[in-house]
């Protein structure tokens, strides 16, 4: 977390309503909201789909089906 | 936090602060970089006093794009040596919403730089007209006081493996002759050090029409997860900022005075008074404090009372005493 405050969106959690901070929109989610409703491309909805060659494509964060990226805690 | 003039020897002039950027007179040198500060946030967090007086002389709101963006995936940031590093992807709500919340921002007693984002040159374009249209059929009651446009064409986190339109000065000076011709206020362009010749960039900007140009935006970079050596963020690649990059921010604004009179806002790793001076000294009008404002909601309010304290030691009556001074 940079800020804390809501400026950075550094700290954000996949959700239903997309990425949401935990700074200021949580820390604590009703566990419904939680989940993937974001685009994993980093585009916005206009993108989906094209956006698979850049370097926010298929990877993904701890989401991504081939679960190549590692939950980590620093 | 420093009086003014609590510092000055009995006798002597407070130190001035004040520049003039293109036009554009502020009541010192220290602006926000996009991105790094929220006004709304920091006064419904902090509580209003955080905000009075306002910390800084310009404020420059998060990235705004034509259409919402998600952002990239977590994780989007985490510390490095003497900095930081994100790939936050310029989340934002879209021009839309953007707009509908601008007068939320009437409160700022100072001017308000429009920060566009984009990934073509229309899109930039689709929102510098819109924001206009809204500032027209507004009037000037109930909104803040948009003084300008700070065309960011050079984040490393979005756009086709990290090119930003600021790569390319032909590109760059296509949007901003476009651009220009859409608003008569400053228009300034933030610049990207990830390239080989900041100069050719800058000269398009500034020979298509740009006021003032802004730099640098982060540097490209990579962090690995040391438990798996993967690429730590979620977009794999992100920017570099924070003191760890303030040396090669300011070579490039070095040059770019240097080369050009095309009015400088610097910025990269300004964490204290001193810094802003080095980046006065290398031709810069005017500063943006960034990742040093994760520090807290004092860090700016400290570095002008630093920058003010330097003038006063040094003898220095205010800023153009000292600017350029690294030129000669």
């Amino acid at each position: 977390m940079a800020c804390g405050s809501g400026a950075c969106h550094g700290c954000v959690v996949p959700t239903r309503e997309g990425y949401l901070r935990v700074c200021v929109d949580g820390p604590v989610f009703a566990l419904d909201l939680l989940g993937s409703g974001v685009d994993q491309t980093g585009g916005g909805a206009d993108e989906r789909g094209t956006d698979a060659s850049t370097d926010a494509g298929a990877r993904g964060a701890g989401l991504a089906p081939d679960g190549a990226k590692p939950q980590v805690t620093q | 936090v420093t009086q003014p003039g609590a510092l000055t020897q009995p006798g002597a002039p407070a130190p001035d602060l004040a520049v003039t950027l293109a036009g554009l007179r502020l009541e010192h040198p220290i602006l926000n970089a996009s991105g790094t500060f929220d006004a709304l946030e920091t006064a419904r967090h902090y509580g209003p006093e955080a905000l009075a007086p306002f910390p800084f002389s310009a404020y420059v709101p998060k990235t705004v794009t034509l259409e919402p963006r998600d952002g990239n995936p977590p994780p989007r940031l985490t510390e490095t040596a003497a900095g930081m590093i994100n790939a936050v992807g310029l989340q934002n709500p879209g021009i839309e919403a953007y707009l509908d919340d601008l007068p939320l921002l009437a409160f700022v007693p100072v001017p308000v730089l429009v920060n566009i984002g984009g990934r073509r040159p229309g899109d930039y374009l689709e929102v510098l007209r819109r924001v206009e249209a809204r500032l027209a059929a507004a009037g000037a009651a109930g909104s803040p006081r948009v003084a300008g446009y700070e065309l960011n064409v050079s984040c490393p986190n979005v756009g086709r493996g990290g090119l930003a339109i600021g790569t390319e000065p032909g590109e760059t000076a296509r949007l901003t002759a476009a651009a220009r011709a859409l608003t008569k206020r400053l228009l300034i362009v933030k610049l990207t050090p990830n390239v080989t010749d900041v100069v050719a960039v800058a000269r398009a900007a500034a020979e298509a029409g740009a006021d003032a140009l802004s730099l640098v935006n982060t540097v490209r970079a990579l962090v690995l997860d040391p438990r798996t050596l993967t690429p730590f963020l979620g977009n794999r690649t992100g920017g570099l900022s924070g003191p760890a990059i303030k040396p090669v921010a300011l070579r490039m604004v070095w040059e770019l005075a240097g080369a050009l009179d095309t009015p400088i806002i610097g910025m990269g790793g300004i964490a204290c008074g001193r810094d802003v001076l080095e980046f006065v000294a290398c031709g810069a009008t005017a500063v943006a404090v960034g990742a040093a404002n994760f520090s807290g909601p004092d860090a700016p309010r400290r570095i002008v009372a630093e920058l003010r304290a330097e003038l006063v030691s040094r003898g220095l009556p205010d800023l153009a005493a000292v600017r350029g001074r690294a030129l000669a």
